[in-house]
């Protein structure tokens, strides 16, 4: 045994994370061999990043084992596990906007003597780094200000300044283009024959084979199995990745296309570059806006909710066009809903109650002159929370104490109280569990046969398949494709999504 | 409808009444007449002023932030009440009505500096507190005004039984309305809704600026009350009067409960809050402790009350993941 | 280059007012182009200029601290109190260094390994140590005789501005510390990505407390030269100094919140703010009128100058 313990570089053991209210990882198992580039995988709130935290030592875990190099590790501290040759690259950057590249490639061990820099060598060891990968980066611009793909080569290069065994890359192509892709790939096969070992989480099907050796599943914060990359298919990843036949998860009623309700000819922002969008949508029905992460869905939700300018188009409602210098509050009374992505920081106010939540965005319905009818709110309150089966102690309840699943449905319950007609779901059901979901599914499935009009923003294409009627396609902040729900498959949209980035990479080439 | 307390927050405020007690208790140990109907008639008085100041702190602190200008404004308002009824002979309530005026317009300049240009809470009004001062320096002129109209006076220093002070029932008048404000009123739900979270506020369509506006008027409004009221009770103004009255309504609203984060909190608490603090005054009147420690004692309290909320919360919300 | 051109785009505004300010003082009063008047001016803004250099360090880390003037207070006092008893000058640098060093400690402690917001934890111990400044005065000022020390902050020989040199020679001394060490450098990190640079390996809370406690220190120091300049350490001195360091750091270019910052820029915002002072004096203000017109000039500064970066950003 004691032989196979030190085969592995990570050998991460029946690991279990508890956050309030959800069990982010529960007894998950995973390892790495020295050498191999071994991809994680499985669907947004999964817990491959929560794993990867603890791997690094963000978190400490509350149950399981980690061994690094056969040792057992009990400190979890960022610190201390980079000493241990664990390197990770955030999907959020770390670096320091206000400090220059090479300061922030040798940030907790800056050369020199005593309490001062030397700022010579220290230029120099980075400019040297940075060439060894072949990027051309100037060691003294300040980080905030070099583009995104260089601001990822800095933390790689960050990460390599260690005597690094292990590095962490958690989408790390999310925002390059094709050329910068290839480069990370080069850098990433140039590490591996250095003997490091890489974890590399992605959603991109195409990259597994291209640079993965192993690769794990994980859903809902637990195991689900591991491959090695040239055993399984894109069929089967996606399979273990969402656990269930697509069919009997999303819910398809009855639903009666109306008449068409919100119109968008033509808009165009200056701050969010959306380009030229038209589209519209009907009554009952359900329109799926799909792309890749960036392409500029949730920022045309924005611009339709009037949270962010637009300087040209129209948007016109019911038949009644609206003024571009429209209010939230306005769009709100006129009859339309966003559902925000990032519920925690934009849908909730997690220290107040179910209840105060709850009426939130239609306090003048349960108000009469600036009055408060506690009555009527309970009333709206009481309603929603059976409605929507949210299971909460109480109506006085602070959010912060429910599940992720349970917050969710307070955010929809907010957002149906304020009785829209047009609602814009932006990742609804991202990092909420199954259940929860079809809950979900089959809400939306009811409000469009009610005759509501639905967008659902999502990255999650079964989904995105399994509940519209029709589906746009963005990419580059303009939409580039309508299609059908009936002719509209995975490869299809993906492709329509990803075109841009492979044009641009000819046009680079050429 | 339950409205159950559930343990997370019944517990602090639990530990506010524990304080409270403790206090009390340690008054009567110092003198035994700490609990007369008298003394607690006096205290009330006494606590009035901290109170009304606690109401428009409480707001702001709710909404966003801290107003430390709070202190200066009262002096403010004490100021231009008092000086247009002396030197320009101006009948009390119309000078009362300018001086909560000032207060108000003060309020705004606040709320102009935070919601508008976007300096952060603690840097304008602790900016514009010097100014203020500057301000009410000049009106007096450096002098001490003193000797007011009986019946202003009263508002201050009247009694309706023996132990019910015309400054106890202004303080009822302006707390009660400031609890149905924040209870009962939109404004208030928004109140809580920006200072929890103002992304998710600007989401729902609050306009976070009116709010944040209206918190620090209402600031404005009540630190110029507390300094008018002061001006009737101890009969005399001067340009001083507000400054050491910041440090201990600060201590009052944190003591109650209300987070320094903003979105937490209410006016109930901080009325307990400033009758802990009038009575710890009380107790360090009545043991002597030297006036230069006052300000001394009081900031110890208030990293004191922070702390110890701090952490509380912190075992609160480890026990819950658990 | 654009990032040069917005440099010169911004800074020469500041000193085109102060220039301008210069010449309508200098038109008002014969007297104010003189050498005499630079040495008054050198001589009253030098302590200001350390004292903002706290408080721009503080800013830089996203931090605040209002308890610089009653340091500066406390510190003066300590100084004083050494200087009574004959401890030899660099002694009294030492101790007074010492007491701000302690002080700021106290605050970095609270703030970063309690987790206390700062401005709360600040005003609490301002509270605290102008209690201690009012305790171990007894309330009246300490004056002092002893000739060696009063030589630190005098002007010598009606030539030589002894204050405004020994807290230049600081003032270089702290432009090297945040360009040089790794301590100035993690004002940076902490103030514009704390949390990425603790993931990185940055031991952020123990550098955030010594950005307090060099806060304290050099304000510690600062107290030293003030106390020899006005022979005397009175304590309620410091009022309102926090508020004047804030302000010339904000005017100097430092921003709240995102990280930005250059203690370089700060003794802008000291010039201006000096010659505003004296030049009150110069045009005839009335002594009562000068802090309510000092004060509606930063908070008109602040409020500018947030505007003007805002549009910046944009």
């Amino acid at each position: 045994m004691e032989n196979r313990e030190n085969e592995y570089l990570v050998d991460m053991r029946h690991i279990t994370k508890v956050f309030p209210g959800v069990k982010a990882l529960d007894d998950v198992s995973f390892n790495l061999k020295p050498g191999e580039v071994h991809i994680l995988m499985g669907e947004n709130g999964a817990g491959k990043s929560t794993l990867m935290k603890v791997l690094a030592g963000a978190y400490a875990p509350d149950g399981g084992e980690l061994y690094i190099s056969g040792e057992k590790i009990t400190r979890f501290d960022p610190v201390f596990l980079q000493e241990k040759g664990i390197g990770i690259i955030y999907q959020e950057f770390n670096l320091i906007p206000y400090l220059n590249v090479a300061e922030n490639i040798f940030i907790d061990h800056m050369p020199g003597k005593g309490l001062l820099i030397d700022r010579k060598g220290m230029h120099a060891k980075a400019r040297e780094l940075l060439s060894d990968m072949k990027m051309k980066v100037d060691t003294h611009a300040l980080a905030g200000t070099i583009p995104v793909a260089q601001q990822q080569m800095v933390e790689v290069a960050k990460a390599l300044t260690h005597d690094l065994k292990v590095l962490i890359m958690d989408e790390p192509t999310a925002a390059l283009s094709g050329i910068e892709i290839e480069q990370l790939f080069s850098i990433i096969r140039s590490l591996k024959e250095k003997g490091i070992g890489i974890i590399y989480i992605s959603h991109r099907m195409q990259e597994i084979s291209q640079i993965g050796d192993r690769i794990t599943i994980m859903r809902d914060g637990q195991y689900i199995a591991t491959h090695r990359v040239e055993e399984i298919g894109t069929d089967e990843i996606v399979s273990l990745m969402v656990g269930r036949k697509i069919g009997n998860l999303y819910q398809r009623g009855e639903r009666q296309k109306g008449d068409t309700i919100l119109k968008i000819e033509h808009l165009c922002s200056k701050k969010e570059r959306l380009q030229d969008i038209c589209m519209e949508v009907h009554r009952g029905e359900i329109v799926g806006l799909s792309g890749l992460v960036g392409a500029g869905r949730t920022e045309l939700a924005r611009a339709i909710f009037h949270v962010d300018p637009y300087e040209k188009g129209t948007i016109t409602l019911k038949g009644e066009e609206i003024k571009q210098k429209a209010t939230v509050r306005e769009m709100i009374e006129k009859g339309i809903s966003l559902i925000p992505e990032d519920r925690k920081r934009q849908g909730l106010s997690l220290i107040l109650s179910v209840s105060q939540n709850i009426v939130m965005a239609s306090l003048d319905s349960v108000s009469s002159r600036g009055w408060l009818n506690r009555h009527k709110e309970n009333e709206i309150v009481e309603q929603y929370i059976k409605e929507l089966n949210v299971s909460t102690p109480g109506a006085e309840q602070k959010v912060n104490n429910l599940s992720g699943g349970n917050q969710q449905k307070v955010v929809l319950a907010k957002w149906l109280a304020t009785q829209a007609e047009v609602i814009i779901f932006d990742e609804p059901t991202r990092g909420i569990d199954v259940g929860a979901k079809k809950e979900v599914y089959s809400f939306m499935d009811n409000l469009a046969k009610e005759g509501k009009a639905i967008i659902m923003i999502s990255s999650d294409m079964p989904e995105v398949l399994g509940m519209s009627d029709r589906i746009y396609v963005m990419r580059d902040r303009r939409i580039v494709k309508e299609l059908n729900a009936s002719q509209a498959t995975q490869e299809i949209i993906l492709s329509y999504a990803l075109e841009g980035a492979r044009g641009e990479e000819q046009d680079d080439k050429n | 409808m339950s409205r159950k307390l559930t343990s997370s927050s019944l517990l602090p405020a639990m530990s506010r009444f524990a304080v409270l007690l403790v206090i009390i208790i340690l008054g009567c140990v110092i003198d035994p007449s700490f609990l007369s109907l008298r003394n607690i008639g006096n205290n009330l008085a006494n606590a009035s002023i901290l109170v009304i100041l606690g109401v428009g702190e409480t707001i702001a602190i709710v909404t966003n932030g801290p107003d430390l200008s709070a202190g200066s404004v009262m002096t403010m308002g004490g100021v231009v009440t008092a000086i247009l009824m002396k030197s320009y002979n101006m009948n009390f309530a119309i000078a009362i009505l300018a001086g909560l005026l000032a207060g108000c317009l003060l309020g705004a300049l606040n709320g102009y500096m935070i919601a508008y240009v976007k300096i952060p809470a603690f840097i304008s009004t602790y900016g514009l507190q010097w100014a203020v001062l500057g301000f009410a320096y000049v009106i007096l002129n450096g002098y001490i005004l003193y000797s007011f109209d009986e019946s202003f006076r009263f508002i201050g220093n009247g009694w309706i039984l023996n132990f019910i002070s015309m400054a106890t029932v202004c303080m009822l008048v302006i707390v009660t309305a400031g609890i149905l404000l924040m209870k009962k009123t939109t404004f208030g739900r928004k109140c809580y809704s920006v200072g929890s979270n103002p992304i998710q506020a600007m989401m729902s369509g609050i306009d976070s600026k009116k709010v944040v506006m209206k918190a620090f008027i209402i600031s404005g409004f009540t630190s110029a009350a507390a300094g008018i009221l002061y001006v009737a009770r101890m009969n005399s103004v001067q340009s001083d009067i507000g400054s050491s009255y910041l440090l201990n309504v600060l201590a009052a609203v944190y003591m109650g409960g209300t987070s320094a984060a903003g979105g937490e909190g209410g006016i109930l608490g901080t009325i307990v809050g400033a009758l802990a603090m009038t009575m710890v005054v009380n107790c360090m009147n009545l043991l002597a402790v030297p006036s230069e420690l006052r300000d001394a004692v009081i900031g110890v309290l208030i990293i004191g009350t922070v702390l110890f909320d701090t952490m509380l919360r912190k075992q609160l919300a480890k026990r819950k993941a658990v | 280059m654009i990032k040069i051109k917005q440099v010169l785009h911004r800074i020469p505004l500041l000193i085109w007012f102060i220039l301008l300010l210069v010449i309508i003082f200098s038109t008002r009063s014969s007297q104010y182009l003189t050498y005499r008047n630079l040495l008054i001016l050198l001589q009253q803004g030098a302590v200001l200029l350390i004292v903002a250099s706290a408080a721009t360090f503080v800013i830089i880390s996203g931090g605040l601290d209002l308890s610089l003037g009653a340091i500066l207070t406390l510190g003066g006092i300590a100084a004083a109190l050494a200087v009574t008893a004959g401890l030899p000058v660099p002694l009294v640098f030492l101790i007074g260094a010492l007491t701000g060093a302690v002080c700021g400690g106290v605050n970095g402690f609270f703030i970063s390994y309690c987790n206390l917001p700062p401005f709360i934890t600040t005003l609490g111990t301002q509270g605290i140590f102008y209690g201690l400044a009012l305790v171990l005065t007894n309330k009246e000022g300490i004056v002092i005789y002893d000739e060696a020390f009063l030589k630190i902050g005098a002007t010598l020989d009606r030539k030589i501005p002894m204050a405004f040199i020994c807290c230049l020679l600081l003032y270089i001394i702290i432009i090297f510390i945040q360009d040089r060490t790794r301590f100035g450098r993690y004002l940076y990190a902490i103030g514009g990505n704390a949390e990425g640079a603790r993931l990185s390996g940055v031991h952020t809370r123990f550098w955030k407390f010594m950005i307090y406690a060099f806060a304290g220190l050099i304000t510690g120091l600062a107290a030293v030269i003030l106390t020899s300049r006005l022979e005397v350490a009175d304590p309620i001195v410091g009022k309102k100094w926090e508020f004047e360091a804030i302000c010339c750091a904000i005017l100097g270019g430092t921003s709240m919140n995102i990280g930005k910052g250059d203690v370089k820029g700060t003794i802008l915002g000291v010039a201006l703010l000096t010659i505003i002072r004296s030049g009150m004096n110069v045009i005839r203000i009335p002594s009562i009128w000068q802090p309510a017109i000092l004060g509606t000039i930063l908070i008109l500064s602040i409020v500018f100058e947030v505007r003007a970066s805002m549009k910046e950003e944009k």
